[in-house]
């Protein structure tokens, strides 16, 4: 599959960062992107798309959100095996080295802090793509 | 004006430091909130027993209900137990009571500089790489007339705790600034504030704050911050309180005129 037509998921609260990630993805050439505003919402669309046969590629998450945060929601996809190998590319202000690890050692397949430009979003998820592509071969 | 706990003994267990607990729960409220920080003097304890910690610890609380400072007065092994075990948030630690009363005013100067510095250094980061915007900050000044501060329509206020000072941070837009600093973040024209487009100023201050926790958080600062809100109206007046101490710093981008109100319990 061309990187392109990878089904990617946003998800955070807040509208204006979702507007400006899935527009950067959008010149990026990406056209399959939804968003959820937190992660339930995300965990739910999740669901959905795997049951309808048409699953996400990657999680683009956000950390701190209300109803279930980003690490919550990635904890809670690692511990089921359907999502286990989910990508899962967190993009936060929370930049401590407590945090990173955290995130890490919850699974997280890359973290990335804010403030991101395209540039370097568009560099981390070819490295996924890469990285995925070689350990599905 | 300070309250004082002596131990004149030169090991310090937990039958002392219960002993010390006691004694402080037994003064009378209404004395302590005459005073401003219990300073609690270890300067010829020679050894301490870990389980001093929590009894510490207590006082520490016993005395935040009245606001007031715990201080630790001793030796390097004091400073290292307080900050082994985590505390250092609850008990400041200083070598003797005259560095103590020397830090007092000083102390807060020296940390808002730092902060202030490394808020000014974030603000511009996070615009060049958010918004690809060249800004500069063009003043800072301290508030002494809140009409100095210009109305806003749009902007976001997000309150901030260290172990240094508490305050707010304020970030406020100009309608047609704030609608150029939008079109610019989010890659597309923009023509009202929309509610989709009005967290954006809280977008960009979590980020600001973000980097500014990150660099500050290393040196010590222990700084948390709580969830930003948003703030949009006409001409709206933003001030900081009668007590706080208050800096406008106004910054100029090639999208306009912004400016961050820092309000804080420090002196400045």
């Amino acid at each position: 599959m061309h990187p392109i037509e990878k089904k990617i998921l946003v998800v955070d609260d807040m509208a204006a960062m979702r507007i400006r990630v899935i527009n950067q993805l959008k010149t990026m050439g990406y056209t399959k992107i939804d968003q959820a505003s937190n992660g339930k919402e995300a965990y739910e669309a999740l669901e959905k798309a795997a049951l309808s046969q048409q699953p996400y590629d990657i999680v683009i998450s956000d950390w701190n959100m209300p109803e279930m945060t980003g690490i919550d929601f990635l904890v809670k996809i690692r511990s089921e095996s359907s999502f286990s190998a989910l990508p899962f590319l967190m993009i936060t202000a929370e930049g401590e080295k407590q945090q990173v690890v955290r995130a890490l050692k919850a699974g997280v397949t890359d973290y990335l802090i804010k403030p991101v430009n395209k540039e370097f979003l568009e560099k981390k998820l070819l490295m996924i793509w890469d990285k995925h592509l070689s350990a599905a071969a | 004006m300070t309250l004082k706990f002596d131990s004149p003994i030169p090991v310090f267990g937990v039958a002392e430091a219960k002993l010390l607990h006691e004694q402080a729960s037994r003064i009378d409220g209404s004395d302590l909130k005459k005073i401003k920080s219990c300073v609690i003097d270890l300067e010829n304890v020679k050894s301490f027993h870990p389980g001093c910690v929590p009894w510490l610890c207590r006082i520490s609380t016993f005395m935040d209900q009245f606001e007031l400072k715990t201080v630790a007065l001793g030796e390097a092994k004091l400073n290292d137990l307080i900050i082994k075990n985590g505390i250092s948030r609850m008990i400041s630690f200083y070598s003797n009571l005259d560095k103590f009363h020397s830090s007092q005013g000083v102390y807060d100067k020296e940390n808002i500089k730092l902060f202030l510095n490394t808020l000014i250094d974030s603000v511009l980061m996070a615009m060049n790489v958010l918004l690809e915007a060249e800004v500069k900050s063009t003043k800072t000044q301290l508030v002494t007339d809140v009409n100095t501060i210009p109305k806003i329509q749009a902007g976001a206020m997000a309150g901030i705790i260290s172990t240094h000072f508490n305050g707010n941070i304020v970030i406020g837009f100009s309608n047609e600034v704030f609608l150029k600093v939008m079109s610019s973040f989010l890659q597309m024209e923009v023509f009202e504030i929309s509610s989709d487009i009005k967290d954006g100023a809280a977008e960009l201050l979590n980020v600001i704050i973000g980097q500014t926790k990150i660099k500050l958080n290393e040196k010590g600062f222990e700084m948390r911050q709580v969830i930003p809100n948003v703030i949009t109206g006409q001409d709206v007046v933003v001030s900081p309180m009668a007590k706080q101490s208050a800096l406008l710093i106004s910054c100029d981008s090639s999208l306009g005129e912004f400016f961050i109100l820092l309000s804080t319990n420090a002196k400045m």
